[in-house]
């Protein structure tokens, strides 16, 4: 059986799909398709979920980082009384929830205000132990910073675990740059949270 | 936009001064170009496939070490940009060797069985 021609379809629809990504907004409008936002109201508690981890040398990563800032400047806002850094422990033995809940000590959050989850590892373990933690202190409503692309999987996962989710995305790829890298960086974000996101519902997980 | 629009006009001018080169000076002929574009279609689409399975191979061998030894192992160890370089060099690779004359053509010669043995 000859593969020439199906080779040739898959080497042109990728070809077709480089240049879309590259040069077209088609990344952007994907990306817009998988955000969920609702608008900022006060809630229980602001969770910021794990993601991105720890470097070698002990520093959160730019996207764990932007994510905890987000979160610090909610809660400066006085959006909620308490705030969750979820992250856990990383192959060089950094834990991200301790090392984002020490910012924000050093920024001034009070200690009894942060509450820290180093136990899950993927979003839907994340969801049930922060559940688990804030439903033994009545909160039902949470403010969400999540990536933009996996804010509709993440807040759908919370809602499964019977938390209130407003998500609150935090691009960490830049939606608004236009350069081909750049697309081409969002719309691998896209493609690896569209792929989680079926996973997650083939599974069950929303 | 300025970037795209940089980047495209560049690749634009050096794809026609290639052009014009291996027409006039390489003796190249403009009918060919066409065969050589759907060789890349080829090289591409080798690519991706290798990508693909590349892909669900690691996903695969990630939930099975997850939920049969109990490991766990982060699925984004697989959003690494070495994945698609080695997928299209595996691509490359394939091609050539597949576009390599010489190919193993020996004769399948039957077995000689017992039976034969013992005439």
């Amino acid at each position: 059986m000859s593969l020439v021609l199906p080779l040739r379809i898959l080497g042109a629809t990728g070809l077709v799909l480089f240049f879309a990504a590259a040069f077209t907004p088609l990344p952007h409008t994907l990306s817009r398709a998988l955000t969920v936002s609702r608008s900022l109201e006060p809630a229980g508690a602001i969770v910021v979920l794990g993601g991105g981890g720890v470097r070698y040398d002990g520093s959160l990563t730019d996207v764990s980082l932007r994510r905890t800032v987000y979160g610090l400047d909610l809660f400066r806002r006085g959006l909620a009384p308490l705030l969750v850094f979820s992250g856990p422990v990383s192959r060089n033995g950094y834990v991200e929830a301790e090392i984002r809940a020490e910012l924000a000590r050093a920024c001034g959050v009070p200690p009894v205000a942060i509450l820290i989850q180093s136990e899950g590892h993927t979003t839907s373990d994340e969801a049930s132990r922060i559940a688990a933690l804030l439903q033994r202190r009545g909160i039902r409503k949470i403010l969400l910073v999540v990536d933009a692309e996996g804010s509709r999987r993440a807040s759908g996962a919370f809602a499964r675990v019977g938390l209130d989710a407003l998500p609150v995305p935090v691009d960490e790829v830049s939606r608004h740059g236009g350069d081909p890298e750049g697309s081409l960086a969002l719309l691998r974000r896209v493609a690896i949270e569209a792929s989680a996101w079926l996973y997650y519902r083939v599974s069950g997980y929303l | 936009m300025k970037t795209a629009s940089v980047i495209l006009t560049v690749v634009t001018a050096t794809s026609l001064g290639a052009y014009v080169l291996a027409t006039r000076r390489l003796g190249l002929v403009p009918s060919s170009l066409r065969i050589a574009t759907l060789r890349l279609t080829e090289i591409l689409g080798t690519a991706l496939l290798f990508c693909t399975i590349n892909l669900a191979v690691g996903v695969a061998t990630i939930l099975a070490l997850r939920f049969a030894a109990g490991w766990f192992l982060s699925v984004y160890f697989l959003n690494d940009l070495s994945l698609l370089v080695l997928s299209g060099l595996q691509a490359l690779l394939f091609d050539s060797w597949r576009r390599t004359p010489g190919r193993d053509r020996a004769p399948v010669t039957r077995a000689r069985s017992g039976a034969d043995d013992l005439g």
